[in-house]
């Protein structure tokens, strides 16, 4: 990065945070700090939904898993629109029925204390080792692009975060999400504009779209596959072929991933808060059809964005590598490692020049067999000579910089320092969410119920700083010691063991007026173990957890409800 | 046993209001996404050739 990168990325950055502490340092009152004194606009608190969902990993791995995999990851948000009616109809009104500032209170007038807290429980045990990983996982990547070391980028990303979120509450991060979602489009669009400006430039948009189909790379939508079987995968070997295994198709898009969303956005406080800011019910329901009307469509640019990125490495050079310390690690290597490493290195030069020549004529508008056979075959071969060369080197996969090689390598510095801008605004902004939804849990759900519930106001606002800046400090601590793991993907397979159940206690709120409190705790406890069993004894792709969460709290709470039903109070 | 723990918040509690106004909302965002994936699985059927299917 240059001088030129580097003010782009600061003023942008400066500015976004300067902008969103500065309209909501003033508040004087839990509801002022938590709820933003349910001042947001509809608009405000949707680009916040869509800003908190949307982390540097999502943004930076979406354009990688579009580069490698094609458009079939958009899948996972087909059930986004229809999970966000279902909450507009039956979860919003319920939540701006009393001026709660958790989604886990609402809970207690239902069901007593011991449910909200174990629920809110359930929230802070699944959210504070993700919060961690959010601070960890973009500063690796910084990292790697920068050259600063990890743990003074963990310390960059986890100060600013606490001190505007500390600064500003929740409305410091509703507004700062705001400008931050308006950077990352901008940034989105703009590279999209500069790689589309490329790529169609030489071989029109319906060769772009050609060369991508006949990469198979336009696979939005898998109904069938004839490899899959039904049965539950039981052993490693039996996952290739499994249905329950496979992650990105059209059934887990549509039923794992609504119950995913479900949790997420009606009963996770990251989420909730938001919602619980805006003015009133309706603007609730506003906030959350604007994610239902964009998050698909944004989702498309991403991965069309890595599939433009494709097009553009096939007709010119492609790296071999993206990780931007392994050319010196293969310079390190034993002769024999070498010498894998350079057949791979050449088998890569052939397959890629291949592809040029088979794309070109594609592209062109060539449906000779032949033509399409090779350039699949040199697609095969070029996937395989890279993933030779990593085991050579002993590196993972490297989807998530292939993004930022090209970024670092390729575009003008001014829009790099727009991107690394928009970057790290998705990362300060999840990782604010997450702060301040620990901290609301914290105080308000266990502090103030159980320890101190006669606190008065400045107490509680001065206290609620102060955890939360234990909070941030605890996960920048945490974040800092994490070394190079590869932690993300199992952070989120932890997170999807726990969603499934907390809705299922919303469930029972909504659906089973016979259900009491012992119903719901045995329900939230039972789906917790039968998802945790699952995920130790079968290979099941994750988005099913919360399904099975789901049916597994409301079917164990409704049998107690059977035999204990609610007391009319 | 508190039933409201925080003190001093506004109350203003808002009735659930019926489905009314928002039916027409609710029913478009149904019917456009399902445009879109079925717009996504034509995409895919007529565009997408996948790896090793060609001969």
């Amino acid at each position: 990065m240059n001088w030129l990168a580097w003010t782009v990325f600061l003023l942008a950055t400066a500015y976004t945070i300067w902008d969103g502490v500065r309209r909501t340092m003033g508040a004087r009152t839990m509801e002022g700090f938590f709820a933003a004194g349910r001042s947001i606009p509809w608009w405000a608190a949707g680009l916040s939904v869509m800003a908190t969902q949307l982390s540097a990993i999502t943004l930076i791995g979406g354009v990688g898993m579009g580069y490698q995999g094609g458009l079939e990851w958009v899948q996972f948000y087909f059930a986004l629109p229809f999970a966000m009616v279902i909450l507009c109809v039956w979860f919003v009104p319920l939540y701006r029925q009393h001026p709660i500032l958790t989604a886990y209170e609402l809970l207690e007038r239902r069901f007593g204390p011991a449910t909200r807290t174990l629920t809110s429980v359930a929230f802070l045990v699944s959210r504070c080792l993700a919060f961690a990983v959010v601070l960890y996982a973009p500063a690796v990547v910084f990292s790697a692009m920068t050259g600063i070391p990890i743990t003074p980028m963990v310390f960059v990303v986890g100060t600013i975060t606490t001190s505007y979120t500390v600064l500003g509450g929740v409305g410091g991060v509703v507004w700062t999400d705001v400008k931050q979602m308006v950077l990352i489009v901008v940034g989105i669009v703009a590279c999209f504009g500069f790689l589309t400006w490329d790529t169609v430039g030489e071989l029109g948009v319906g060769g772009v779209f050609a060369a991508l189909g006949a990469a198979g790379k336009l696979n939005a939508v898998e109904v069938a596959n004839p490899q899959w079987s039904l049965a539950p995968a039981f052993e490693p070997a039996a996952k290739a072929g499994s249905f329950w295994a496979d992650e990105y198709n059209l059934w887990t898009g549509l039923f794992g991933t609504l119950f995913l969303f479900l949790s997420y956005f009606g009963c996770d406080q990251v989420q909730v808060q938001s919602l619980l800011s805006s003015r009133s019910a309706d603007a609730s329901r506003r906030a959350l059809l604007l994610s239902a009307f964009t998050k698909i469509p944004l989702q498309l640019l991403v991965l069309l964005l890595g599939g433009l990125l494709y097009v553009h490495h096939a007709l010119a050079k492609e790296p071999l590598l993206f990780h931007p310390a392994d050319p010196a690690k293969a310079e390190a290597l034993a002769p024999d490692a070498r010498a894998r490493f350079d057949a791979a290195a050449a088998a890569h030069a052939a397959a890629t020049a291949q592809r040029a020549t088979a794309m070109r004529q594609i592209a062109a508008g060539s449906d000779e067999p032949a033509t399409l056979a090779t350039y699949q075959q040199a697609v095969v071969d070029a996937q395989r000579a890279q993933a030779d060369a990593r085991a050579a080197l002993g590196s993972k996969k490297d989807v998530n910089y292939v993004f930022p090689d090209y970024l670092f390598r390729e575009v003008p510095k001014p829009l790099l320092g727009l991107m690394i801008a928009a970057i790290f605004a998705a990362a300060v902004s999840s990782a604010a969410g997450a702060l301040s939804s620990l901290t609301s849990a914290t105080m308000v759900d266990v502090w103030q119920r159980w320890l101190q519930p006669r606190l008065a106001e400045e107490r509680a606002l001065r206290t609620s700083r102060m955890v939360m800046a234990f909070w941030g400090l605890a996960a920048t601590s945490v974040a800092s010691f994490l070394g190079d793991r590869p932690l993300l993907e199992q952070v989120n397979q932890f997170g999807s063991l726990f969603y499934g159940s907390i809705l299922g206690v919303f469930l029972l709120a909504l659906f089973a007026p016979r259900a009491g409190g012992a119903a719901a705790s045995a329900g939230l406890l039972v789906g917790l173990c039968v998802t945790f069993a699952v995920d130790a004894t079968m290979h099941v792709a994750y988005l099913w957890y919360n399904l099975i969460g789901a049916f597994a709290c409301v079917g164990s709470g409704l049998l107690v409800a059977l035999v204990a039903p609610r007391r009319a109070s | 046993m508190q039933t409201t723990p925080s003190p001093g918040r506004a109350d203003t509690p808002e009735p659930p209001p019926p489905l009314g106004s928002w039916r027409r909302t609710y029913a478009a965002t149904i019917v456009l996404a399902l445009v879109v994936i079925a717009l996504l699985w034509l995409l895919t059927a007529l565009g997408n050739v996948p790896l090793g299917s060609a001969r």
